[in-house]
């Protein structure tokens, strides 16, 4: 006998959860519980405050235009519960520490639309890369952007039939040559830029959305990712979490029912279908319509479907997901004033940066490389490859106190939470810190300890036990953007599509097809796959949407 | 410009804020809370702010004092919302140099007893207070809690008529400093007592805020916590509202109180927005906020103007140490005094009550003594939720002046100076529980008084209680004869925050009362009904 019963049972309150609670509520009509063992929903939807008054991102922080456009076209109120972004003028910046020069990329939408500003931003460097990112800013605006909009937006197709993505290499006018498929994101961006300074302006962001530079077979959705968001990037008012806190608003309105500290042990799997979870605390609760989960693969398979129920060959591909990559450390900076760049001489307008902020150095294409390789070995980065980000404070009045509008996120990839102990992160805390401090300095000569208040010190460690689905590594992206575990494979092609071998059981969540973020698409895809086979209202169809 | 329409439109999600509007939305208004802050429920923040994720941090309101008086939680069903209180039998333990402790239990027999211990006198002289304390609490200050202020006068004639009332007025013109001097002998149980009525910030030598006294001895043997944190209670209130049809949006920024005619119409939003309030607009904000900076002084009378000026913010405001541990504290004393290493508030760094009258005087000048006392509390002990398993927290609210001679509030607001404030409360927390080395820190989140204000403008220069607990600011007065009732010189809009009377430290007394002020004057069906004690309280003509 159940202790609770809902059509619709929830193992985790993270954000793709929340995207697919949303929907079910709002256009399913079913009554949802959500079961979620931390003390607030939104997993990477999460803001702290290491300062009174001063938002810190625990995880997702930069976003793009093309996050949840459809979650805003069909559920509009969540805008106005909070779910607001803003923008500034600069969205992109790369600081070469030999001369303090800089490469800057324009915001698109609403400064730069068709990309000529920064175009001559480019050409200060290279007037061939510049003509060259004016041909891609063509192809992505019209050729790439609604293809691509339909394989993200849609559940992962399986091989054979064609997707989204598919669609858009097999299109003449797509540009798209057959060999950046195959090739290494640094490869492509060789391939098609001619200046160190415009791939680097490529490759660091490319590593920021979880690609390994130097791996084959990666070079394309590399490209993609880096041309869409590089001119494109927006971060949510107040914080990240306010996505959260706007979710849950239409979710309780709408019926749904969320219980925070509520560990979930495993799922009820009867005769092959799934009845209801069972909570750590031995409670059960019914599902008499379907269970959707938001841990990661092998949580999903080993804890709560159980490898009895599965095929060898699952669990094995499962077992076998990689997850070292995408392990960084993510502080957040409170300031009293904010950095003032040496590069401003260079191009005054980069202290308007929104989001992304590179400091760097001409030979850091090779360190990229080396860096990699040398995490791959179990060895922490010979050398520091920040990326900022910075929510702008002219845009968002709201993510620091009044009269001081300073908090920068730095960016450094590193060793998973696996590789050190409890005493050895504890140590690296601060002296990442102080290496974060001494070469900030050198790039904003008034970047030292005296002007700082505070920060939020995350490492992969934190993010490892900050929720169990982004463990054993802390890994942002739950599992890693390798080749073989993106788009129609990702997690693997047997789960892609959130059915699972168990009946009424979905997956979801950033393992899942496309990539990982904080786009909402698994939760979007998931509802569509759960309102095909439960004949539930599907509010695209109706305007006719593609995706 | 774009405009929305509500019955009633609510400035401020915090505790006040929530509670008039979940008891609003299920009186059947469209009700809309507007805040700055993404996360609702003002100072019952649960926070997470560490290199070490899971270590909830009540980072200010921790200790809830009237969890069974607040009408709140049983006409709500909070219970129904996983709101759930811990109540530790051992409230308060304060160990001394030499190794022995004072305690107060929630079984008075067994405080009386750790009181004869230093002084038999003493020890009758608490069972004695403590009796009156609990008969006056019960029978009147519970009660007027959660009943609207009436004008001085009235108020003293209606309990010159009772002995209960009379004992109240007696107890009016003491202050915490005479009282302690003149009822107990022993230096230590004069520690103990003044810092227990002390500790949310009423002057030890303040005369005329006496009846705080009997309310406050007779809290220190009721405080509670909530289950998983201080946040679960703004998440229940929230659950309540929004299943009520109740709307928030947040952050947002409200600019202006639209007021029209003597009227308030309405609210605009920094980014454009502009929302109709139909039926009333409550103001949780303090009442610089609320009038000089949302209605504008032009709506207001000089004399109004003149008595918001006068308004007082606190002088003292609280350092906050929040620590992430791996092991509970082991207190030294509790091989001598067995059975104390569970309590809820732990009292240290006093050895007599001069030296919290001191370190009072102190503030006043700007100076934080670096062995200053300050009240602590290990929240795991009784609620392992709160950090990873087998993790612990601790919290260390010391009372420090906002503005410091040396400095101003610079020192609050850089890293290392911020280490240095929080490492000198560590020291002195380690001369009671050695084993809280270094290694046994495993983060220290610092919580300033420049923070507090940062965090909520309401809190002026770090005021926790959106102004002072004065004479003149209290009762009747809190903030004013004309919004204590929690109406204004503006038709349609009401105060509800900690500003108007009762106060702060999450009475939720203003926002259920500016709740009732609402439904009474535009008559909307009231579905509560008068707490039980109430009713007793006016049956026997105390209010």
């Amino acid at each position: 006998m159940a202790d609770k019963s809902f059509d619709v049972v929830m193992v985790g309150g993270g954000s793709n959860s929340l995207v697919t609670a949303m929907y079910l509520t709002k256009f399913g009509g079913l009554e949802v519980g959500i079961f979620e063992e931390r003390h607030e929903l939104g997993g990477g939807w999460s803001t702290e405050e290491p300062v009174g008054g001063y938002m810190a991102n625990c995880c997702s922080t930069a976003m793009c235009d093309w996050y949840w456009e459809p979650i805003i076209r069909d559920i509009p109120e969540w805008v106005d519960y909070g779910a607001r972004t803003a923008y500034t003028k600069v969205a992109n910046v790369v600081v070469f520490s030999e001369d303090q020069s800089c490469l800057t990329f324009y915001r698109a939408g609403g400064v730069d639309p068709d990309q000529t500003q920064t175009a001559k931003e480019i050409a200060r460097f290279s007037q061939k890369d510049a003509d060259t990112w004016l041909w891609l800013w063509d192809k992505y605006k019209n050729v790439w952007e609604e293809y691509t909009k339909e394989w993200w937006w849609n559940p992962a197709q399986p091989f054979g039939v064609q997707d989204g993505m598919d669609k858009l290499i097999a299109d003449p006018n797509s540009g798209v040559d057959p060999l950046w498929l195959m090739m290494s994101p640094m490869r492509v961006y060789k391939d098609l830029f001619e200046s160190p300074e415009m791939r680097i302006a490529f490759q660091r962001p490319n590593q920021s959305f979880g690609i390994n530079t130097s791996e084959g077979g990666s070079g394309f959705h590399a490209l993609m990712n880096t041309v869409f968001s590089n001119p494109n990037w927006r971060y949510v008012i107040g914080g990240t979490h306010q996505l959260a806190h706007a979710a849950q608003r239409v979710i309780v309105e709408n019926g749904g029912k969320v219980f925070t500290k509520h560990p979930v042990k495993n799922v009820i799997i009867e005769n092959g279908k799934a009845k209801g979870i069972r909570l750590q605390d031995g409670t059960e609760i019914e599902a008499r319509k379907a269970v959707i989960t938001q841990v990661n693969p092998s949580q999903l398979v080993h804890n709560m479907i159980g490898k009895e129920h599965l095929s060898e060959k699952l669990v094995r591909r499962v077992d076998n997901l990689e997850s070292w990559f995408i392990n960084i450390t993510w502080y957040t900076w409170a300031l009293k004033e904010r950095p003032h760049y040496l590069a401003e001489a260079f191009n005054p307008d980069i202290w308007e940066m929104g989001t992304c902020f590179i400091m760097t150095d001409r030979d850091s294409e090779e360190y990229m490389v080396r860096d990699n390789i040398e995490r791959q070995l179990g060895i922490k980065p010979s050398k520091l490859n920040l990326t900022c980000v910075a929510h702008g404070w002219h845009a968002d009045d709201l993510i620091a106190p009044d009269d001081v509008q300073f908090n920068i996120l730095t960016e450094q990839f590193i060793l998973p939470d696996y590789l050190m102990t409890d005493d050895e992160w504890k140590e690296f805390e601060q002296t990442h810190a102080e290496e974060v401090i001494a070469l900030w300095e050198k790039y904003a000569p008034n970047m030292t300890w005296d002007n700082v208040i505070g920060f939020n010190p995350i490492t992969p460690h934190y993010t490892a036990n900050f929720a169990k689905n982004f463990g054993p590594a802390g890994n942002w992206g739950v599992i890693d953007m390798c080749a073989p575990q993106m788009g129609r494979c990702r997690p693997i092609p047997e789960l892609a599509a959130h059915r699972t071998p168990i009946m009424n059981l979905y997956g979801n969540g950033a393992a899942w097809h496309p990539m990982p973020g904080a786009h909402g698409m698994q939760g979007y895809n998931c509802y569509k796959i759960v309102s095909e086979d439960l004949g539930l209202k599907q509010p695209w169809k109706e305007i006719g949407a593609p995706w | 410009m774009e405009k929305k329409k509500y019955d009633i439109v609510i400035i401020g999600g915090g505790p006040n804020g929530l509670t008039a509007g979940a008891y609003l939305a299920k009186a059947g208004q469209k009700v809309l809370i507007v805040d700055r802050r993404g996360e609702l429920g003002g100072a019952c923040a649960t926070e997470n702010a560490s290199s070490m994720p899971n270590f909830m941090h009540n980072v200010h309101a921790v200790y809830h004092p009237m969890v069974d008086y607040a009408p709140v939680y049983g006409d709500l069903g909070l219970e129904e919302y996983n709101l759930e209180h811990i109540y530790p039998s051992l409230q308060f333990a304060m160990p001394f140099r030499d190794g022995s402790c004072l305690c107060i239990y929630t079984d008075v027999d067994k405080t009386v007893k750790s009181i004869q211990k230093f002084s038999k006198k003493d020890a009758e002289a608490y069972k004695e207070v403590f009796a009156n304390s609990k008969r006056v609490m019960e029978e009147f200050i519970g009660p007027a809690t959660y009943y609207p202020a009436e004008p001085a006068l009235d108020a003293v004639a209606k309990m010159q008529k009772s002995e209960v009332g009379r004992e109240v007025i007696e107890w009016g013109e003491k202050s915490a400093l005479g009282f302690v001097n003149d009822t107990f002998e022993n230096e230590k149980v004069k520690a103990l007592m003044l810092s227990t009525i002390c500790m949310w910030g009423l002057d030890p030598e303040e005369e005329g805020l006496g009846y705080l006294i009997p309310l406050y001895i007779n809290r220190a043997a009721n405080y509670r916590i909530v289950r998983h944190g201080s946040h679960s209670l703004p998440q229940a209130l929230n659950k309540v509202f929004i299943e009520n049809g109740g709307n928030v949006f947040s952050p947002r920024r409200v600019t202006k109180i639209i007021v029209e005619g003597g009227e308030a119409k309405g609210i605009e939003l920094g980014d454009g927005l502009t929302i109709e309030a139909e039926t009333a607009v409550v103001s949780t904000l303090d009442t610089h906020q609320t009038f000089f900076g949302l209605v504008g002084e032009d709506k207001l009378d000089a004399d109004f103007i003149e008595s918001l000026n006068a308004w007082k913010w606190e002088h003292w405001s609280f350092l906050g140490v929040h620590l992430a541990l791996q092991s509970a504290p082991e207190f030294s004393i509790v091989s001598n005094n067995g059975g104390i290493g569970n309590a809820l508030i732990y009292i240290l760094g006093y050895e007599s009550h001069e030296d919290f009258v001191k370190q009072y005087k102190e503030i006043g000048q700007g100076i934080v003594d670096p062995n200053g006392g300050f009240n602590c509390s290990f929240p795991t002990v009784h609620d392992p939720s709160q950090a990873p398993p087998g993790k612990h927290v601790g919290i260390i609210n010391k009372m420090v002046p906002f503005n410091l001679k040396d400095g101003g509030t610079d020192p609050w607001n850089t890293y290392r100076p911020r280490r240095e404030f929080g490492k000198q409360c560590l020291e002195v927390l380690r001369r009671y529980a050695p084993n809280l080395t270094d290694d046994c820190v495993r983060f220290m989140f610092m919580s300033t008084p420049l923070d507090i204000k940062n965090k909520f403008l309401d809190m002026v220069d770090g005021s926790i209680k959106q102004g002072a607990y004065t004479a003149l600011q209290m009762g009747y007065n809190r903030p004013n004869s004309e919004c204590s009732r929690h109406r204004t010189p503006i038709n349609n809009l009401f105060l509800g925050g900690a500003c108007t009377y009762p106060g702060g430290t999450v009475l939720l007394g203003s926002g259920y009362l500016a709740a009732n002020a609402v439904v009474e004057d535009k008559g909307i069906n009231k579905w509560w009904k008068e707490p039980e004690m109430v009713t007793r309280a006016r049956e026997k003509g105390l209010l």
